[in-house]
């Protein structure tokens, strides 16, 4: 079938056109509304700028397709191939994505919002500046599907998007906006998280090992049992975090906010907390052995049954702080 | 007084559902007029008692919904708060006890109810337009629009009954959309839109109580807002302006609460000056520029791609589908280039005239002045 062929029969009212097969051509700008190109062949097909919303594309193949600037809306893609193809300013608003073959895509400044990719390979793709905002990336049947190594997320809008269970190691997500996200016991060993927005943030059982989350803001969040051995933190903003039984051993939190967090039974063990703010904290039994407390703020702290007997805690401010013994300091 | 086993019944139910959060949420900020998503301060609120408290708020399930959409309206993820509104409003309906009696009599247009009612609530209209802090400017619109002439003569002004202009409009506009499209169509021909687009909205706020219909007023309050791009100026002077703006005054009230409302991390500002020009309003909006914010609300309307080449346009040169052009719009991001043409002319009528020239010297011209329309309305709400 050629290009005038299928116009033609468009134009008459046809949609279906399943298992088409259409490589290579040039469909810029056209109009396709609803169209049905189920497991069509549309391998480095161009189809910059053209209005597909609502298509059915399931399965189809569009390796190397150039999609940039299409309109893509509700668009079933499920299972489609998009392998290195050029998704760059699309619009998929909406789309079921779900199964598709995103590797190498370059999807910098989509508009994804939600969209679903539950399952969906995303490894290698460009997506800077992408807006996922409302996008369904979870994981199903405790089973992550999704899958984002190496993927580049840097300034993504993922505000209120659904990650529970992603693996994000190594991930760059800096500047990303991740305000009230869900990435309940998702991987994000080694990932850069600098100056991230995870304000509200549910994070839950998260593996920050190692992350770089310096200039972030993750106040309000609730970050129960997270890990963030080794992790960068200087000068974070945790405030009105709700953060027990946490794991900070080794991490450098010099000069965070960690004021009214609660903190009960954490590790902070080898941890660099000087200059921290930890006024008005709950630190019942948290662990401080050999952390580095020098000049931080504890005023009204709660210490009860906490170790501090092997920290550093020179200039250290513990006025009105409730000390280890229950006493008043 | 609610029904004390009818309350607990609603908690309850409210409670058990996934939304319980959210629906606090949207509840704790009809009653407090504010917008709070800090858990531990909900958490100091009972379920129970604010309910109470909206309940007695509203004496109509008319009502109820009006100032939970009103919220609805101004919030950035409105599907997911729609539907937690109608769940809300729904369990909530049973303490009205005449519900359809209620929507019947808001139906009925003003003139037809008691003569007192309608003639006090015009009175009470005409005091809080006068007494405004922008009554000059609100009497100047007025009067262009019932007169046909726009009066700068403060004596010549006074000599107008602003009573019956206030009448003359009401009949003159069938319905608050009518109402707003006419005053807009006038603040639309001002030089000074910014500043009449906040005079424009107090008038709407003010008469739309001689309306009935309180869908249109929503809509009416929307649309004032989209006008408004930095504040609302109406506010004793120091006003502050967010995505959550509930200064937009209730229909159920006579007199439109003014609220202070705690300002939100994203997007907001201060302006103390009621006179500002928009040059110096931007650079308020500078301190404030939320690339975030902006990009959601471009999204809305524009193709990320199309908007992209047009600012490329604007801020290098025309974009020339060469490969060097193409290697440069892939390298650089929406938010920055959007940044750059803002940084560069600092102004958005001007910036507005530059994206419009750069849109009718590209092929597809149609689909770029859309584009154009949606990056100056993004940069314009916030």
């Amino acid at each position: 079938m050629n290009i005038t062929e299928l116009l033609a029969k468009y134009d008459q009212g046809e949609t279906n056109f399943d298992r088409a097969s259409l490589n290579g051509v040039n469909l810029t700008s056209a109009d396709l509304i609803g169209i049905s190109l189920n497991e069509a062949d549309l391998r480095g097909s161009i189809f910059m700028f053209a209005f597909l919303s609502r298509a059915h594309l399931k399965r189809a193949n569009l390796v190397t397709a150039r999609l940039g600037g299409a309109n893509l809306n509700q668009a079933d893609l499920q299972g489609a191939n998009l392998h290195n193809s050029d998704l760059h300013g699309a619009v998929l608003q909406g789309a079921d994505l779900r199964g598709t073959d995103l590797t190498l895509a370059n999807l910098v400044d989509a508009n994804l919002t939600t969209a679903d990719l539950r399952g969906a390979d995303l490894s290698g793709a460009n997506l800077t500046g992408a807006s996922l905002w409302g996008a369904n990336l979870r994981e199903e049947k405790r089973v992550y599907s999704a899958n984002l190594q190496g993927a580049i997320l840097a300034k993504t809008d993922l505000r209120g998007a659904n990650l529970a269970g992603a693996n994000l190691a190594r991930v760059n997500l800096s500047g990303a906006n991740l305000k009230e996200v869900s990435l309940k016991g998702a991987d994000l060993r080694g990932a850069d998280l600098s100056n991230v927005n995870l304000q509200g943030a549910l994070l839950l059982e998260v593996n920050f090992t190692g992350a770089n989350l310096s200039g972030a803001d993750i106040s309000n969040a609730k970050l129960d049992r997270a890990i963030f051995v080794d992790a960068k933190l200087a000068g974070v903003n945790f405030k009105g975090a709700i953060m027990p039984d946490t794991k900070f051993a080794k991490a450098d939190l010099s000069g965070a906010i960690l004021a009214s967090c609660r903190l009960n039974r954490s590790d902070m063990s080898r941890a660099n907390l000087k200059g921290a703010d930890l006024n008005d904290a709950l630190l019942i039994e948290a662990y401080f052995a050999r952390a580095n407390l020098t000049n931080a703020i504890l005023k009204n702290a709660n210490l009860t049954s906490a170790d501090i007997s092997t920290a550093n805690l020179m200039g250290a401010d513990l006025s009105g702080a409730i000390m280890p013994d229950g006493t008043f300091n | 007084m609610v029904d004390t086993v009818l309350l607990n019944k609603i908690t309850q139910q409210l409670e058990q559902n996934e939304q319980s959060a959210r629906a606090k949420k949207l509840i704790f900020c009809v009653c407090k007029k504010y917008w709070e998503n800090d858990n531990s301060v909900l958490d100091t609120f009972a379920l129970k008692y604010l309910l109470e408290e909206i309940i007695e708020l509203h004496t109509n399930r008319q009502q109820l919904r009006y100032s939970i959409f009103q919220v609805v309206s101004l919030l950035n993820r409105k599907d997911l708060y729609t539907s937690v509104s109608n769940f809300l409003i729904n369990i909530i309906s049973p303490c009205y006890q005449q519900p359809s009696e209620e929507v019947t009599g808001f139906l009925v247009p003003p003139v037809m109810q008691s003569k007192t009612t309608y003639s006090n609530l015009l009175e009470q209209v005409v005091e809080r337009l006068e007494n405004d802090r922008n009554g000059a400017r609100i009497k100047k619109i007025v009067v262009y629009i019932c007169r046909q002439k726009w009066v700068n003569d403060p004596l010549i002004l006074d000599s107008f009954n602003f009573g019956e202009l206030v009448k003359d409009i009401r009949s003159k506009y069938q319905n608050l959309e009518d109402l707003e499209n006419g005053i807009f169509g006038v603040v639309n021909t001002l030089n000074r839109k910014d500043v009449y687009a906040v005079v424009a909205k107090t008038i709407i706020n003010e008469i739309e109580i001689l309306y009935g219909s309180q869908k249109n007023a929503a809509k009416a309050i929307t649309n004032a807002q989209k006008y408004q791009p930095s504040s609302d100026l109406n506010n004793k002077g120091t006003v502050i302006s967010s995505d959550f703006d509930i200064d937009s005054g209730a229909v159920q009230n006579v007199k439109p609460a003014k609220q202070k409302r705690r300002p939100d991390s994203f997007k907001t500002y201060i302006v103390e000056n009621p006179e500002i020009p928009v040059q110096s309003l931007m650079t308020e909006l500078d301190k404030n520029y939320d690339v975030f914010s902006i990009r959601q609300e471009l999204m809305k309307y524009a193709n990320p791609l199309r908007a992209k080449i047009l600012l490329f346009s604007v801020v290098y040169h025309k974009f020339d589908n060469s490969g060097k052009d193409w290697s440069t719009l892939n390298t650089c991001i929406l938010d920055d280039l959007m940044y750059e043409a803002y940084q560069k002319y600092k102004n958005l009528d001007l910036l507005e005239e530059k994206i419009s020239q750069a849109a009718t010297l590209l092929n597809d011209t149609e689909e770029y002045l859309q584009s154009a329309g949606a990056i100056i309305q993004a940069l314009k709400s916030f």
